[in-house]
């Protein structure tokens, strides 16, 4: 298991971000997960600039969570600019979000998100699902080459 | 005066209904044009300088206006289909054209004795067929026009306007023949440029034929825009003759030159209507046209408003309980094995409250999805959709008997999306509230009633009583509890809606302990 690799959750509602640590960790997923709170603060972590500035581009993170419903930067924006760096182009993203709306699906399929999650009301299939992804993208899944 | 005209008519001239102020316009035209007449009555037949070049002036201008008011009410017969208005356009189209011969023939204007073969006599002639011709077209219009002021009805066969015009041309070309070949069978009714006692008799029958338009028009009510100034239009016809025939001595004297103003006034008082009308009736036009636009993007406005008011229910609503679900679970994962049952109990009671309302939602959306999405229609094979559904309904509970029949051959022109969503509510509901039973049985057939396909979900379950099935397909309306059988009431609401988008219609039967079954038809009966 690459468990130095870090999960970005990006998530602005805390509710939220916490119930998703908890899931992951209650589905026993051991890599860390780090949340920043909306767009911008992701495309800084991202790009290792503003307050992440320390950071090394190439270190990028195993997956992306990426809630869509966000003040400033949208997640779309967010995952526009993953796709349009050379850098970090082939960079998972999930698409994590409350909406199953027509429009929000296709916006992130039309930006090649890797994946759609719909977030379940009902928490115990939140863990399921967490669960899941966590061994689908972790595990089963195999990364580009790294450059 | 009560008068109903249908309100798509109310538009045109022909068929708007006079106004107050209108009627008093056209009587003080009328009064005025009274009044002039009686001031020159008495000097009628006063001598004046011969001015040849006032009548081909005159009557080039008749003719224009003639032929400009007789395209006009052709077009509004175009639209409207009245046989009195295509009469009426032909009486115009007669007036221009045998405006057109009379000036020809006039003597001494184009060759000494007229042209066309014209004779001393046949330009007085073509006076009398032409000023005794148009108030019988006039009277024929007030004859045909309906009673009700509702055109069309009234008019069985419609006219061919261009077989019309030809047949007035016709009529003018035999007047002309009849005039200028034929006038050595016609009575003398000019001698040089003065009348002959013959004339009388003649013009007064022509001025009577005028007056009986008149009164016509009075008499057929309700009088329309058109009607009224027809009417004026008629008078000034009468002054015009009396000045012009009867009260003067003969040619170039007052009462010719008066009489062929009122002419003019005359040929020139519908036109003048009509394009006043035409105008106002546009600045309406333009601004229905305004108004209509600002009340579709305000409908457009309302719509967007909506969709992010439902896109805001399925995102912003559903946070709050992942929240309380998750950590009351979180909070049960922490009572220890020596906490009270009722604490437990508590937690699970919110959790399962959370719960439906996520499903609430989940209901409400997509019962507003099936009203915003577009409908796609196309042959669908409803048996095997139906069979699926069932297949999927017996996976989820396999331990359950249930015997399911549907029809053979179910094909039904539907989105398909959207008929599947009713399917999956309908025999959904026919398999949940059939589980009580040992031998539970769903049924999907098709009748037709008067060639429309109406299909059939039949189940043996527990029914409903009919006397509360009122607001059966109203949202968040159920029949029963939740503790019975579970649901949230938004399933028959969509069923409904779905059969509405595709013009169609549903309605329920049932019985208590004795089952249900719902006739639903996607096309219009």
């Amino acid at each position: 298991m690459r468990t130095e690799q870090i999960i970005l959750l990006v998530e602005d509602n805390d509710a939220d971000a916490e119930l998703t640590a908890m899931a992951f960790a209650d589905a026993h997923i051991g890599n860390a997960l780090v949340r920043v709170c909306d767009g911008q603060e992701a495309l800084d972590y991202l790009f290792a600039q503003g307050r992440y500035a320390h950071r090394q581009v190439d270190d990028i993170p195993a997956v992306v969570l990426l809630d869509l419903n966000m003040p400033r930067i949208s997640g779309i924006e967010v995952l526009k600019a993953i796709r349009a760096d050379e850098r970090i182009k082939h960079l998972p993203v999930i698409i994590l979000t409350s909406s199953n709306e027509d429009r929000d699906r296709l916006a992130a399929y039309d930006n090649y998100a890797n994946s759609y999650v719909q977030k379940p009301v009902d928490y115990d299939q939140f863990v399921i699902a967490s669960r899941q992804l966590g061994l689908y993208w972790l595990l089963l899944n195999e990364p580009p080459p790294r450059r | 005066m009560a008068q109903e005209v249908p309100a798509e008519d109310a538009a045109f001239l022909a068929t708007l209904s006079t106004r107050p102020r209108e009627k008093k316009w056209a009587l003080g035209i009328i009064a005025i044009s009274a009044l002039c007449f009686i001031l020159a009555a008495p000097y009628a037949k006063l001598p004046l300088p011969k001015v040849w070049a006032f009548i081909p002036i005159y009557e080039s201008a008749l003719v224009t206006n003639d032929l400009i008011t007789a395209a006009l009410l052709f077009g509004q017969f175009k639209i409207l289909g009245s046989r009195s208005l295509c009469v009426l356009a032909c009486g115009y189209l007669f007036t221009a054209c045998i405006a057109v011969v009379h000036a020809l023939t006039f003597p001494g204007l184009f060759a000494p004795a007229g042209l066309l073969g014209a004779g001393p006599q046949t330009t007085a002639w073509l006076y009398m067929f032409w000023h005794g011709g148009f108030p019988l077209f006039v009277i024929a219009y007030a004859f045909l026009k309906s009673e009700n002021g509702s055109w069309r009805a009234s008019d069985k066969r419609p006219l061919n306007a261009a077989v019309c015009a030809a047949a007035t041309i016709l009529l003018v070309a035999l007047f002309a023949v009849v005039a200028s070949l034929g006038r050595e069978a016609l009575p003398a009714i000019m001698q040089g440029n003065h009348y002959t006692p013959v004339m009388s008799g003649i013009v007064g029958s022509v001025w009577l034929l005028s007056l009986i338009s008149v009164v016509m028009l009075y008499l057929r009510r309700p009088h329309s825009v058109l009607d009224l100034w027809l009417g004026v239009v008629m008078c000034a016809w009468l002054f015009d003759i009396a000045l012009s025939a009867v009260l003067n001595a003969g040619r170039f004297d007052l009462g010719f030159y008066a009489g062929r103003i009122y002419g003019l006034v005359a040929a020139s008082g519908v036109l003048l209507v009509l394009l006043l009308e035409n105008g106002r009736l546009y600045a309406r036009l333009a601004e229905a046209h305004q108004s209509e636009h600002r009340k579709s993007s305000e409908l457009a406005a309302v719509n967007k408003e909506l969709e992010a008011f439902s896109y805001s229910v399925s995102h912003d609503l559903r946070a709050p309980l992942r929240a309380i679900d998750g950590f009351s679970k979180a909070l049960l994962n922490r009572l220890g094995p020596h906490s009270d049952n009722s604490e437990r109990h508590y937690l699970d009671r919110i959790r399962t409250a959370a719960q439906r309302m996520g499903a609430l939602i989940d209901d409400l959306i997509n019962l507003s999805r099936i009203t915003r999405a577009p409908l796609r229609a196309e042959q669908v094979d409803m048996t095997k959709m139906s069979r699926d559904i069932l297949a999927e309904l017996a996976d989820a509970e396999p331990a359950r008997k249930v015997t399911c029949s549907v029809g053979e051959g179910l094909v039904v022109n539907a989105d398909p999306h959207l008929l599947a969503v009713l399917l999956r509510n309908l025999l959904g509901n026919a398999w949940k509230y059939t589980s009580r039973n040992a031998e539970a049985m769903i049924e999907l057939g098709v009748n037709r009633v008067d060639g429309t396909q109406v299909f059939y979900v039949k189940d043996n379950g527990v029914g409903f009583d009919m006397t509360h099935a009122k607001n059966l397909f109203t949202p968040f309306h159920r029949l029963h509890t939740d503790a019975e059988f579970p649901g949230t009431g938004i399933g028959l609401a969509t069923v409904h809606r779905v059969v509405c988008r595709h013009s169609g219609s549903i309605r329920a039967e049932a019985e208590p302990a004795r089952g249900a079954t719902f006739h639903f038809a996607l096309e219009k009966s």
